[in-house]
């Protein structure tokens, strides 16, 4: 192989430098782009992430609405079942008579109508003395059961001297008539 | 690449002389005159009067580096010696270099101020052959280097001190070979002996332009005037070289230079420095080359000096613009291997390089932050959205609790309100609520105007919309009168809500001749409501 003259070489470095200045640049240029391309990525899922926290914010006041109704009727609606929830809170009622010094005559149990978000209802007589009866009907509210007096009826008991009778309606809410709802955000 | 120019220290040159101390800013020259003691070292006041006056020159700027000064010394005390060392590392060099340096030099390297310079430039040439490599070590007392550079570190300079002969041989033409440069200055001159391009020795010759002086006045008149001629002043009426007592006495008088000139090999050709301002008349370099006997010829080096007016300092100008900004051989009172004063020399680069590289960064942080935490955001928050179901069941429970909390009938309300409305006396046989609002009352009453009371009490109470009376019968004894009615309570957000308080006078509470309702019937009566917090204003319990 024949020795490269001076001129060559020089003619060959600057190619040489060219041709790596011509790279460096390429290169500069495609990472460049690439890390422009990653920052805006960035920047659009940090605006997404505002948007949430900012829908997230609106909802504290939500939940601190739901904690404090929550504690009011004594429920979490989320962990009340379809299918036990009827015969729960018929024992609770009783439970509830009975401790209140509430006599309790027939209970009948009947469906409730769909169309009207119900799950069923109850029919009981209630006999005892007067503030012992107000207080039960008072306890129907926080017994940890969606449960809405829909009727009541008080009278006297005439085999009872001294106490009055109530014949209470009531019906339980299906919450999972709510769930099928869409969500009102 | 050329460092950023502010980043760079200030370069100063100077040149101690054994009389004389000549600076340089590049702009403007400063010269001093030196007071030694007997033993060579500067007074006080000397020393004091240098540090002033150099302080006031270099004006150090607080905010700038530290300014360097190259500093050209005198010969005097100088001694130049070559030494053959095996070839090695520059680590194993330093260690070497010093036991040599005792070897050869009469005094402990501890007590030297000295530097070298590699001669073969650790290739195969002449110098370097056998595997060793020639080194040129340049020595002299460290007391008289450190008193320089002690006056220089008060200044807030950083002096780079070498050899003023050296120096001077940068302004002259530099011929292959052997050559020489003789510097002629007041009272003595300074002769070094360069072979291929490096220096082999140096001397200092009691021989100066005063020699040329006294053999004037030795002759008829004195050729340089008085004061004795400095370079760069002229000599007036000076007349040399020509005919004459002047010419004869001046000539006369370079017979013992070319006699302490003719003991040294000096190569074919001596440059001459310091003789271009003497007298045109007088031809200083033939003289001297007609008198030296070993071939020699003398050239005078006519070079423009500056504001300084040293050859030495024109020189080291020289010096730093070709190599590389940094003297060859650099005399040092403490060795650092050379690596120290390299390190000061890069040091602004060092410094540009990490503003440079703290300034990517600060351009980088954006995007690395990109690239280092989008997936880690993205991970994030497809979490918070797979929650945001959550969101849509906390609406369902919101919904549901509501309509329980609205669909509340006030049934204790609707009869805290019937019982405070009754008047004494009424019994009811029957009371009927539906969450509806609708109620339906059986009872009796003494008589109409009670009816009629109690209705409109009902309908004062605010929380009732409509009373109706469906029926009222007196019975058949017309002591009482049967009355049923019905009533609808008002919407929630339009009904009052009942208070506790009694309306009644107290007189009329249990002692009057109509007793309450409860009391009135204690055995079948609809009794009042017990106790209850009252309701607040939406309706709620």
């Amino acid at each position: 192989m024949r020795t490269l003259t001076r001129k060559e070489k020089r003619t060959i470095r600057f190619g040489a430098a060219a041709l790596g200045l011509y790279l460096a640049i390429l290169c500069a240029v495609q990472g460049w782009k690439f890390l422009a391309q990653k920052h805006l990525e960035y920047r659009q899922l940090l605006a997404e992430a505002q948007g949430v926290r900012r829908k997230v914010e609106l909802y504290q006041a939500k939940a601190k609405h739901i904690q404090k109704l929550m504690e009011d009727f004594r429920m979490d609606p989320v962990k009340l079942t379809r299918a036990s929830v009827m015969g729960e809170a018929s024992a609770a009622l009783q439970s509830a008579a009975m401790s209140g010094g509430v006599q309790i005559g027939p209970v009948r149990e009947s469906p409730g109508r769909p169309s009207s978000k119900e799950l069923g209802s109850i029919q009981l007589e209630a006999a005892g003395p007067a503030p012992a009866l107000l207080k039960f009907v008072q306890q129907t509210h926080s017994l940890g059961y969606p449960l809405i007096i829909d009727s009541m009826q008080i009278g006297p008991e005439p085999s009872k001297p001294g106490q009055i009778k109530a014949n209470l309606t009531i019906v339980i809410l299906d919450f999972d008539q709510w769930k099928q709802e869409a969500p009102h955000v | 690449m050329k460092p950023i120019e502010f980043m760079n220290p200030t370069h100063f040159f100077a040149e101690i002389s054994q009389d004389r101390l000549k600076a340089d800013n590049g702009t403007a020259g400063l010269e001093l005159p030196l007071d030694r003691m007997p033993d060579g070292r500067l007074t006080d006041a000397c020393r004091n009067n240098l540090t002033l006056q150099l302080q006031r020159f270099i004006d150090r700027k607080s905010w700038k580096p530290r300014p360097r000064i190259f500093c050209a010394i005198g010969a005097r005390g100088v001694s130049l010696r070559r030494l053959s060392l095996p070839m090695a590392s520059s680590e194993e060099l330093a260690r070497l270099l010093p036991l040599q340096i005792e070897r050869e030099f009469p005094l402990h390297p501890d007590q030297l101020a000295w530097g070298w310079q590699a001669l073969s430039d650790g290739k195969a040439t002449s110098g370097a052959s056998n595997g060793k490599q020639e080194l040129l070590v340049a020595a002299v007392k460290k007391d008289s280097l450190e008193e320089y550079a002690s006056i220089f570190s008060k200044c807030g300079a950083t002096p780079v001190f070498t050899l003023a002969a050296l120096a001077r041989s940068y302004v002259c033409p530099q011929p292959p070979g052997s050559y020489a440069v003789l510097a002629i200055e007041r009272n003595y001159s300074e002769l070094i002996t360069i072979e291929s391009g490096a220096p082999v020795a140096v001397r200092v010759l009691s021989w100066g332009l005063e020699n040329l002086s006294n053999a004037q006045q030795a002759g008829s008149r004195d050729i340089l005037g008085q004061p004795a001629v400095l370079p760069g002043q002229s000599t007036g009426e000076a007349s040399f070289g020509g005919v004459g007592g002047a010419s004869r006495s001046g000539a006369s008088a370079v017979e013992p230079l070319a006699a302490l000139i003719n003991g040294q090999a000096v190569g074919r050709r001596i440059y001459l420095v310091g003789a271009a301002h003497l007298p045109e008349d007088f031809d200083f370099a033939n003289q001297l080359t007609g008198r030296l006997g070993n071939g020699a010829v003398c050239q005078t080096v006519e070079i423009a000096l500056g504001q300084s007016g040293s050859a030495a300092i024109l020189g080291l100008q020289r010096i730093v613009e070709r190599e590389n900004g940094w003297p060859s051989l650099v005399l040092q009172a403490k060795q650092t291997n050379g690596k120290a004063a390299r390190l000061a020399h890069e040091a602004p680069l060092k410094w540009a390089a990490l503003a440079l590289g703290l300034l990517l960064l600060a351009l980088a942080l954006p995007y690395a932050e990109a690239l280092l935490l989008k997936t880690h955001l993205a991970h994030k928050l497809a979490a918070i959205k797979t929650d945001q179901s959550r969101l849509a069941t906390m609406d369902r429970e919101l919904d549901f609790l509501e309509y329980l909390q609205q669909n509340e009938p006030p049934y204790l309300d609707a009869l805290l309100v019937l019982a405070k409305a009754a008047p004494p006396g009424t019994r009811f046989d029957s009371v009927t609520m539906s969450r509806r609002g609708e109620i339906a009352l059986r009872g009796s009453l003494h008589d109409g105007q009670q009816v009629a009371d109690l209705r409109s009490k009902l309908i004062d109470s605010g929380f009732f919309e409509s009373v109706g009376i469906e029926e009222q019968t007196p019975t058949p004894d017309r002591q009482k009168v049967n009355v049923r009615m019905n009533a609808q309570w008002k919407p929630l957000d339009k009904r009052k809500a009942p208070s506790l308080e009694s309306n009644r006078k107290p007189a009329e509470t249990g002692r009057g001749p109509n007793p309450p309702p409860s009391a009135a019937a204690p055995n079948n009566a609809v009794p009042t409501p017990p106790a209850r917090p009252p309701a607040p204003k939406s309706g709620k319990e």
